[in-house]
């Protein structure tokens, strides 16, 4: 009878203690010797001990595993003859009564057996195999071959494996020295694996026996915590694991080459676990990697391993698990873990074909109506738009922190707002300018397929989204932004119903969150005044959906991130309203009162009842009334919905109904941007566009609730709605809104053409004010394009001494006087000077627009080049170029860059559908078809 | 963070879930009313089907059967008509917060810089002769001649160089007759200001009194006066004393509309010289023009030179200066009434219905524009009267002032009256008077008309700053100032060449005058904002200008950049 002697290493596990020494005491074949290695705070009762035949206690503080197995092998000296064998058991491994027995049994009839292992169970399912045998892969990485299966004596019939866990396994004590017992640098996972990989390679067998159950009550890696380790640590101590055994394993010439390869590898095996929707995994493969690469106890277990080795690597490879039959695992594997995940609910919704489609063909139709001005137009002008840079890779230059090109120029963070426009004008690479009349004509059927998709969220009936299709298309903020040029709202408006499914089913899918980030990075960069009601709305979605809570907090990542140099630079520079300024050129407006917010115009300038009511000769002021008549139906069904079922819907999009307002009344009051001798602030439209989206999702709603009735009520406030816009598409058709085709030059033709050869050249462009006053502004190139736009530049509040000696030339430039001009002409590097025309309404813009054309006219330096569009064009023909500064970007500029390219690039890898998707139950046309629960499923209550 | 990358389990399947949707819809809806959620799911179909109209064929049996549970069906429904009010109640303080409070504002202001530009010589260009078509034998018609010369009244401080224009159309380049430019360097306190008058006794066809001030080189000048109806000679003077050709571009509008005719583009004014253009080359039998100069290249003075002849009888002469562009609100600050007792006497004789005193408006706009045009007295107790006409797009309207009175009132009496002119939309415009002395009947019976003059007044804008004024050596100067701003000004005029300087009250409305003496000079100071004419009249003789601030073109500028 070969001598045993148990040793049980009670880290932390004391509540299981007095369960595994009862089942120690009750075990048919009693160890010959019972070493309990504990903490000095352990609590035994002696009685407990007695009974279990424990022989000595060791006490010490701290130490893995192996530091306790090692403690009790001091106390407890070896058997003077015959051989010995060590069980090593945790404080929650209790065995079967005939584990040990049975243990023995195995080994008696084979003494090349240096370890075997018992099957570990589950505590209270002794059926239930925890861990039976662990193997690697051809390159290393563990395989455990019973991860949580029912045991059907299935595993019996093959008892040779390349290793066991260390719990419940006995171990010969010659051999356990010989080896030098656990790897220091194994802690917990992988402890049995290397355990028997240098037993094999020493020359021994390692077995598992199917008749010993010893529990296993809580996996190693949880040992030492207060809960058990999450996904993401075990993770994190695998690959540390891993990546340890690498570097013991590995012949030593490839051991730099090993080393080279963990950032790459770490960098790419992130990758996958950001394809594979796992982002909390990529800092601990990071920090694995780091951890691998300065890990100080690779000598010693290289050491331990070279000397106790007395076979080739061949004598494990048999036993490893390859090809097929490691892929038929690993697929085992996720098919557990998708049991466990559960099935998700099925996703209803109505039919694309029975309503979606037709929607989005009258949209096209009615973009095409709206924009047969541009059909043919290379770039637009007019309004808020201007011609984007001519190469895509100049938009992308713009991006992140650097030069900015725009006035006398400086040096500040871009608005994220350019890459916005460099994504566009990627589009339509050969001519970037060309995507925005691309997205003018398209943005009518991408804002009716975008809500009519969000629709189906709030509703399963076909006729609710077509009508909130429509109704997005004929929101007044959408149709003004339209004529107005303005890009930023209209991207906002074709955006938001993506954003807000985006968020919704980002409460339970990484994929859809990831989109809801970028969408909400695209819709803050077209109006950054919308990022606080966005930003309250994320959180308070987030707070509503705790399990998806992880996945929502994270939707405004990658805003931040793109905001913040901005942000840090208004506030150095003391300018935070220019935070607010809307992208783009700026673009005054004339604000509208409240009750005009209220009913979805955006500014006094567009388009209203009033002017077809005066021609008609009713009295101006009955067009306010007529709209609010012609909305009221799509108000009262947003209302309505707060009496019928579904207030989970209609709160939430009267409650975003109400933020888009307050954004849009308190926009209203706010002085950003300066252009000249007018101060305006954000265009209250994009807000508006988010008070429209909660009114149309709440009328959803309302429409739902009243069934059979929706078609009727639906569509006379669909065409009541469309009727209170009239005036906006009329003017879009009949083309008296500002934006036109263009010619794709922000300067005449001549100074373009002198830009285009030299990106550098000045051109003061000098345009009359209505109060008097002379704008300068000195354009490079070919002229400030719409990437070229700056927020720091057009919230600035202060003019540096660069604009003060521009404004000293240019002042003395629109003056008679005694005054050279050549040398300042020479410093700013100005060769063209242009005079835009003046307003002819404004008798002071005449005034000074003749005297700043009378005294270039006198000026000898300058001669008169062109009368166009632009103004008046004088050349400065003596103009000496100087070598250009070249503007690098700096390691702070690059920084920024590398930080926002990262932060896209995860967003990006997470949003791809990797996935299985949900299943789709599409419900066709029939109207009382009954509504189910596709927003609620996912209750939490 | 949860690290999950897989989608939450499902513990169980959620009842809700599973259940037929009209109870799942039912459960949604309690539990976010915040007070309670007393119904349980399953007895939610007892709530629906008294909302459906007929029992719905798919309305689910409950399933445990539970009861009516009526306490419970009246609990959901309270709940939700609770909500609804509500919600009612939140959206109609949110549309009234919005529609009814007032926000303050808040942000950045525009920014600019005021820049003092460096100063440049002072200019003064006279007119010159006064000028006739046709030589003293008639022939020629079409060339003008220069007709004796004008005498030069200069206020200045420091001493102006005076240099004829070289050459001029008239072919008096060079002489006396041309005309004459003054210039002085810039320094602390220089001013310079000159007028020219010429006295004609009827000389080659013209009599009357000729004035004008003379002004700084423009690129734009708007003229508003003369005629070319029979009798009625005007000419376009231009006149280019910088050192660069000037490229003139002519406008014209008439009482039918704008004139187009060739010509009136690419006119080339050389360098140092003059050109004399008659309108009737552009625009015959036009009652009432207006002209529109534009420079490039050089800069020039314009000025209108339109004098009457009636039958054979010379009746008038007078210089037309520039007067203000186009602006929603004009001054002509000094308009003379003299003699109209004379006047009212004699328009009834053929061909002097023009003496009557008349505004001329003209909308260079594109819309018909609504002009209200008051006449205000400078005698102290004098009161305003107004009437509104209405100048269609392009077209130039005269009107007789007269139309302010009412009907049957006393003719405005002699004496300086004050015209300000309110439109919607940028007008320019000009009064014309005349004086003459009461006809005569002589011996035969025939009644022999006085000798007249006629006089064109052009709008005056506003002063920016103090300002050097030389009146004209002719009868009877009045210097008459007129508040643009509505606000009370204290004007003070310091003869140059010494002695007590004069103090003007100017009321915030109305306008002030005072005599001076003809010939002198005066700096005039607290005139910013205040527009200022200066008027002459004798026995047939009537005349005027208006004041201009100077170095307009290099006075200080707002840059924005």
């Amino acid at each position: 009878m070969p001598r045993v002697t148990a040793i049980l290493v009670v880290q932390d596990g004391d509540r299981w203690l007095d369960r595994t020494l009862a089942a120690l005491a009750s075990q048919t074949r009693r160890p010959d010797a019972l070493v309990v290695v504990a903490e000095p705070t352990t609590d035994f009762t002696p009685e407990d001990l007695e009974r279990a035949g424990v022989t000595q206690v060791v006490t010490a503080t701290g130490g893995t595993f192996g530091v306790g197995v090692a403690r009790a092998l001091r106390a407890a000296p070896p058997a003077e003859e015959g051989e010995e064998w060590l069980w090593l058991l945790r404080a929650d491994s209790a065995p079967e009564p005939d584990a040990l027995a049975a243990l023995l049994a195995a080994v008696e009839v084979a003494p090349s057996v240096a370890v075997a292992g018992p099957k570990l169970v589950a505590p209270d399912d002794h059926a239930r195999l925890r861990s039976y045998g662990v193997t690697m892969s051809g390159l290393g990485a563990t395989v455990v071959l019973v991860d949580d299966a029912l045991d059907q004596a299935q595993f019996d019939v093959v008892t040779d494996v390349l290793a066991v866990a260390v719990d419940g396994a006995i171990v010969r004590r010659g051999v356990w020295h010989a080896v030098d017992g656990l790897d220091p640098g194994l802690p917990s996972a992988d402890a049995g694996l290397d355990l028997g990989v240098r037993v094999r390679l020493a020359g021994h067998r390692v077995v598992r026996v199917p008749a010993a159950r010893v529990e296993r009550a809580r996996r190693p890696e949880d040992i030492g915590r207060h809960r058990p380790a999450s996904a993401r640590v075990r993770r994190r101590i695998a690959r540390t694991a891993q990546l340890h055994r690498r570097f013991v394993y590995a012949p030593a010439l490839a051991l730099p080459l090993h080393w080279l390869s963990l950032l790459p590898l770490a960098v790419m095996r992130s990758i996958v676990h950001l394809l594979a929707k796992r982002p909390g995994a990529v800092p601990g493969e990071v920090a694995a990697a780091f951890r691998a690469a300065f890990d100080g106890s690779v000598p010693g277990a290289r050491t331990r391993l070279r000397r106790a080795r007395a076979a080739g690597w061949r004598a494990v490879d048999p036993l490893r698990m390859r090809g097929s039959e490691l892929r038929e695992h690993r697929a085992h594997e996720r098919d557990q873990a998708d049991d466990r995940a559960g099935r998700e609910p099925d996703l209803v919704r109505a039919s694309f074909l029975g309503g979606g489609i037709w929607v989005v063909a009258a949209a096209i139709v009615a973009g095409l109506v709206t924009s047969w001005r541009l059909l043919g137009a290379t770039t637009l002008e007019g309004g808020g738009l201007a011609p984007l840079a001519t190469t895509a890779s100049e938009l992308w230059s713009r991006l992140g922190w650097g030069w900015r090109e725009i006035g006398v120029g400086f040096w500040g963070a871009a608005d994220p707002a350019t890459a916005l426009w460099a994504v566009l004008g990627s589009t339509t690479w050969w001519n970037p300018s060309y995507a925005i009349v691309l997205l003018w004509i398209t943005a009518m059927p991408f804002a009716a397929l975008g809500a009519w998709w969000a629709a189906t969220r709030l509703s399963e009936r076909a006729w609710p989204p077509v009508a909130a299709a429509v109704l997005w298309i004929a929101a007044p903020a959408f149709l003004a932004a339209l004529g107005e040029g303005r890009i930023g709202a209209v991207l906002v408006h074709v955006l938001l119903p993506w954003f807000a499914l985006a968020l919704i089913e980002g409460s339970r899918s990484w994929s859809a969150s990831a989109v809801a980030s970028l969408l909400f990075l695209a819709i803050t960069a077209a109006a950054p005044v919308l990022a606080p009601v966005l930003l309250l709305a994320v959180i308070a979605w987030a707070l509503a959906r705790p399990r998806g809570f992880a996945r929502i907090i994270g939707v405004p990542i990658p805003a931040i991130v793109f905001f913040a140099p901005l942000v840090l630079g208004a506030l150095r520079r003391g300018t935070p309203w220019a935070l607010l300024a809307d992208p783009g050129l700026v673009q005054p407006y004339t604000p509208t009162t409240g009750w005009g917010l209220l009913l979805g115009r955006a500014d006094a300038d567009v388009a209203g009842w009033d002017g077809i009511l005066v021609a008609l000769g009713i009295p101006a002021g009955w067009g306010g009334p007529l709209t609010a008549l012609l909305l009221a139906p799509v108000a009262a069904l947003a209302l309505l919905a707060l009496f019928f079922p579904g207030a989970r819907r209609s709160i939430p999009a009267l409650a975003v109904a109400a933020g888009g307002l307050a954004t849009a009344w308190l926009a209203g009051q706010v002085h950003a941007t300066t252009l000249g001798a007018t101060a305006t602030g954000p265009w209250p439209g994009s807000a508006l566009s988010l008070y429209w989206l909660g009114l149309v999702g709440a009328a959803v709603v309302g429409l739902e609730a009243i069934r059979r009735a929706a078609v009727g009520v639906g569509s006379a406030a669909v065409t009541a709605a469309i009727v209170a816009v009239v005036p906006l598409l009329g003017a879009l058709v009949l083309g008296s809104v500002p934006v036109h085709p263009g010619d794709g030059r922000v300067l005449p033709a001549l100074a373009d053409v002198a830009g285009i050869r030299d990106p550098h050249l000045g051109t003061l462009v000098l345009t009359p004010e209505a109060d008097g006053s002379l704008a300068a502004v000195l354009q490079r190139g070919e002229g400030a394009t719409l990437d070229d736009q700056s927020a720091l530049h057009a919230g600035r509040t202060a003019l540096n001494d660069e604009e003060l000696a521009l404004a000293r030339l240019a002042g003395n430039l629109a003056s008679r006087g005694g005054y050279d001009p050549v040398a300042e002409l020479q410093r700013f590097q100005i060769g063209f000077v242009l005079v835009a025309p003046a307003d002819r309404d404004h008798p002071e813009a005449v005034a000074v627009r003749e005297r700043a054309v009378a005294s270039l006219d006198a000026a000898p330096q300058f001669a008169s080049a062109s009368e166009s569009g632009y103004g008046s064009l004088w050349v400065f023909a003596g103009l000496e170029r100087a070598a250009d500064h070249s503007h690098a970007r700096g390691g702070y500029g690059y920084g920024v860059l590398a930080v926002q390219a990262t932060v896209v690039l995860i967003a990006l890898l997470l949003a791809i559908p990797t996935r299985r998707r949900r299943r789709v139950v599409q419900t066709q046309s029939s109207l009382d078809e009954p509504a189910a629960t596709t927003f609620d499923e996912d209750s939490d209550g | 963070m949860v690290d999950d990358e897989r989608p939450e389990p499902t513990p169980a399947p959620d009842p809700a879930a599973e259940a037929p949707p009209e109870r799942a819809l039912e459960a949604d809806a309690s539990p976010d009313s915040g007070s309670s959620d007393s119904a349980p799911a399953t007895e939610a179909p007892a709530v629906e089907a008294p909302l459906a109209d007929a029992p719905a064929p798919d309305a689910p049996a409950s399933p445990e059967g539970t009861g009516p549970g009526l306490g419970h069906t009246v609990t959901v429904i309270s709940l939700r008509v609770v909500r609804g009010l509500a919600g009612m109640a939140v959206a109609a303080a949110v549309i009234a917060a919005v529609g009814l409070v007032p926000l303050p504002s808040a942000g950045i202001t525009p920014l600019g810089t005021t820049v003092e530009p460096e100063p440049a010589d002072l200019l003064a260009l006279c007119p010159g002769a006064a000028l006739r078509l046709g030589d003293e034998t008639g022939a020629n018609a079409g060339q003008p001649f220069a007709v004796g010369r004008p005498e030069l009244s200069i206020a200045s401080e420091g001493t102006p160089t005076r240099t004829p224009l070289a050459t001029s159309d008239a072919d008096s380049g060079g002489g006396d007759s041309a005309p004459t430019l003054l210039r002085l360097a810039p320094a602390d306190g220089a001013v310079l200001a000159a007028a020219q008058t010429q006295d004609l006794a009827g000389e080659r066809g013209l009599r009357g009194l000729a004035v004008a001030g003379c002004a700084e080189p423009t690129s734009s000048a708007w003229l508003v006066g003369g005629a070319t109806t029979v009798g009625r000679t005007t000419l376009l003077l231009l006149a280019n004393p910088t050192s660069v050709e000037a490229e003139v571009e002519v406008t014209m509008w008439g009482e039918s509309g704008p004139v187009t005719a060739p010509g009136m583009k690419g006119i080339a004014v050389p360098a140092n010289g003059q050109r004399v253009l008659a309108l009737s080359g552009f625009a015959p039998d036009l009652a009432s023009p207006m002209v529109h100069v534009e420079a490039r290249g050089g800069q020039i003075v314009a000025a209108l030179q339109t004098s009457v002849t009636r039958v054979l009888d010379p009746g008038g002469i007078d210089l037309v200066s520039a007067g203000a562009a186009p602006a929603r609100e004009l001054v002509i600050p000094a308009v003379r009434i003299a003699d109209s007792v004379g006047v009212a006497s004699s328009l009834g004789l053929e061909g002097y219905e023009d003496l009557e005193a008349a505004v001329r408006v003209g909308n260079p706009g594109e819309t018909t524009v609504f002009v209200e045009v008051s006449v205000t007295p400078t005698a102290d107790q004098g009161t305003a009267t107004s009437f509104q006409i209405q100048v269609p797009a392009g077209q130039v309207v005269d009107t007789a002032l007269s139309s302010a009175l009412d009907l049957g009132a006393e003719p405005f009496a002699d004496g300086s009256y004050t015209v300000t002119l309110r439109a919607e939309a940028p007008v320019v415009a000009a009064v014309r008077a005349s004086t003459t002395p009461a006809p005569t009947t002589d011996a035969d019976g025939d009644i022999r008309p006085g000798g007249a003059d006629l006089a064109w007044f052009a709008s005056a804008s506003p002063l920016s700053g103090d300002v050097a004024i030389a009146v004209a050596d002719a009868a009877g100067p009045v210097l008459v100032a007129a508040a643009s701003d509505g606000v009370a000004h204290t004007l003070t005029l310091t003869p140059l060449d010494g002695g007590a300087a004069i103090t003007l009250e100017v009321p915030g409305s109305g306008s002030a005058a005072v005599a001076l003496e003809r010939g002198a000079g005066y700096l005039l100071s607290g005139t910013r904002g205040v527009a200022v004419g200066v008027s002459f009249a004798g026995q047939g003789e009537l005349g005027g200008y208006p004041i201009e601030s100077p170095r307009a073109a290099d006075s200080p500028l707002v840059i924005r950049p």
